[in-house]
């Protein structure tokens, strides 16, 4: 029997589910070690991939047997399977095709139509294309906010909702702890999938576009840096972390949900025991520091 | 391939450039003051215009640290604090695309599989010409720069050893310009990490911090074309960035941001630089006149700003001390 660690956590409890393209399929083996320990959310905030999890374990929602499934169907579409392909047609008109489809499947996972609301406990997060302001959205449809969390700029066009072009969450806040903050957690427990640090060898002899792409990514997510520090002075936070596998693989949800659920019992064993999770600060390990 | 060269002027004493009484800056500042230089590529030359109305005050700077353009105008001033200002106008006035990619950019062209397409000749050979120093100790001022170390993302700070790698690295445009290793590490242009960055000079001791930013890039329709996706996207990230460096700065200390236009041009747009830095002249010295008529003590922590500054609605209203008329 494990020692029930997060339960000195002040509630409101807010489950807080990061960017990390198809590495974020981790944050299902992570949330399910949770689940099977008993661990309940008050609070799901999700940004970009993360918004897909988040909407789908609220309680209102049926989803989260479907979750699974649901990451398979999403690395079986053509602009996850061969981003590169889907970047280079998402430059010319013939975009709208995927959009649909992207649509069905998070309506599919979800089991969710266009009008079904957001549920009360759920805040997905995109991005204010005009001001790259975050965008958190707790009313309104559920499919259009999720899909406008995760379009990820090039391989999906922004999405209008309420007369604001949204963008990918993660390029405003990769990690919406502020976003949590803001909607009343007392504390929070980080899934997070959302680093860009690469192993050192890596970089050594990487191709321009590479080296441009990985940049780019560094710039996105240097803004967990920020947001972290700043919540957890008011706050506690438990993080749960990986950084395995790549943004852009969608290809082996199997894998990425092993992962999350070794990593999770991992920090549920080791990094966050002996801590006073009761008290504000960053309790456990980010996969970027683990690393360096 | 090869750089066409820079006439810079020779360095004169600052009293033959001073003009009347300066302005009494230096009482309201807690020590030491840094400067903090962003990056903008051709829109460093507004810098120019910033450091050329701070010159007309009693400020000297304790320490500097830019970023890529505001590296290459930070190292000018910081070797010569006397008349680094007039010779930073001489250089902006002079400076082109060719200095970053050659004359001749077809030649400059590596194949696609190295690590950029452009190698870095031409903005090497520019550097050198401009920076007299080899080392970082060299400098009469203090100074520092940012690159962004490739393998983590994290922000990487130079302050000593030879100053033309550490210069490169710091304006290695990703995919553009090849990464430069320096201290072992691999290091690309300090945009990815912190293109301005306040937070490194508070972590390294500053009292108060001056920003001399490179203004605004105007931004293009919204649409939903990829087209006009990504040119959105840059502007934002950098802006999030921007916002982020200087709530965290100005939450600890005292954080001046000069006023610079709205609306120029893209980071290798070197046509209208010189018009843009006159500007940001008049209205750099306009907010340091205002700043001096307003406060009279030591400033306390928080972001100072001209008041409808787009930092107006981004930043907390308790960090804002607005600068008023």
């Amino acid at each position: 029997m494990m020692p029930r660690i997060l339960d000195v956590l002040p509630r409101p409890v807010a489950w807080v589910f990061t960017s990390g393209g198809g590495r974020a399929a981790a944050q299902v083996g992570m949330a399910e070690v949770l689940l099977e320990q008993d661990y309940r959310p008050d609070l799901l905030i999700g940004s970009s991939f993360g918004a897909i999890n988040a909407a789908a374990l609220a309680d209102s929602q049926p989803g989260h047997t479907r979750l699974r499934e649901g990451w398979h169907n999403l690395g079986e579409l053509s602009i996850f399977s061969s981003p590169g392909t889907a970047a280079v047609r998402g430059l010319g008109p013939r975009g709208n095709k995927h959009v649909r489809q992207f649509h069905t499947l998070i309506a599919d996972l979800l089991q969710a139509d266009e009008k079904t609301p957001i549920p009360p406990d759920v805040t997905v997060v995109a991005s204010n294309l005009a001001d790259g302001s975050p965008h958190p959205i707790a009313n309104g449809p559920l499919v259009p906010a999720v899909a406008a969390a995760c379009t990820m700029p090039i391989l999906l066009p922004p999405v209008q909702v309420g007369g604001e072009y949204l963008v990918d969450g993660g390029l405003s806040a990769a990690a919406p702890v502020r976003q949590a903050a803001r909607v009343g957690a007392a504390s929070i427990v980080l899934l997070d999938t959302g680093t860009s640090a690469v192993p050192e060898h890596e970089v050594l002899d990487m191709r321009w576009w590479q080296v441009a792409a990985l940049s780019y990514n560094h710039q996105i997510r240097s803004q967990i840096g920020y947001a972290l520090p700043a919540v957890a002075e008011k706050m506690p936070i438990a993080v749960i972390s990986s950084d395995e596998g790549s943004i852009l693989d969608f290809s082996d949800p199997d894998e990425q949900f092993h992962v999350g659920r070794r990593v999770a019992a991992t920090a549920l064993a080791r990094d966050l025991r002996n801590q006073d999770l009761s008290q504000p600060g960053i309790h456990g390990v980010l996969a970027r520091d683990r690393q360096h | 391939m090869q750089a066409p060269r820079i006439y810079v002027p020779p360095a004169r004493s600052a009293a033959a450039l001073s003009l009347g009484a300066a302005l009494p800056i230096t009482k309201l500042l807690p020590e030491p003051v840094h400067f903090v230089l962003a990056g903008g590529g051709s829109r460093g030359a507004v810098q120019w215009g910033l450091l050329q109305a701070l010159s007309e005050t009693d400020l000297r700077p304790d320490s500097m640290i830019g970023t890529s353009a505001g590296a290459l105008s930070g190292v000018v001033v910081a070797e010569d604090p006397g008349s680094g200002m007039n010779r930073l106008a001489y250089i902006w006035a002079q400076l082109d695309t060719k200095f970053v990619i050659g004359d001749n950019w077809l030649a400059s062209l590596t194949n696609a599989r190295e690590s950029a397409l452009m190698e870095n000749t031409a903005i090497k050979e520019t550097l050198e010409s401009v920076v007299g120093a080899h080392e970082f100790h060299e400098l009469a001022v203090p100074f520092a720069t940012v690159a962004t170390d490739l393998a983590t993302g994290l922000p990487h700070v130079m302050d000593s050893g030879p100053l033309i790698p550490a210069l490169l690295a710091s304006s290695a445009i990703p995919g553009l310009l090849p990464p430069v290793e320096v201290d072992g590490r691999l290091l690309v242009d300090g945009l990815a990490s912190a293109n301005l960055p306040a937070i490194p000079a508070v972590e390294r001791g500053a009292g108060s911090i001056v920003v001399l930013d490179t203004g605004a890039r105007s931004l293009g329709e919204l649409g939903t074309s990829s087209r006009k996706v990504i040119a959105r996207l840059a502007a934002s990230l950098s802006a999030v960035q921007r916002r982020n460096q200087l709530t965290q700065a100005a939450s600890e200390v005292p954080v001046i941001l000069l006023p610079t236009p709205d609306n120029l041009g893209g980071t290798l747009d070197f046509g209208a630089t010189m018009s843009a830095a006159s500007e940001t002249y008049s209205m750099t010295r306009e907010f340091l006149l205002d700043l001096v008529r307003n406060e009279r003590r030591k400033l306390t922590p928080g972001l100072y700003v001209r008041p409808g500054s787009r930092e107006s609605d981004a930043i907390s209203p308790d960090l804002l001390r607005p600068v008023t008329t």
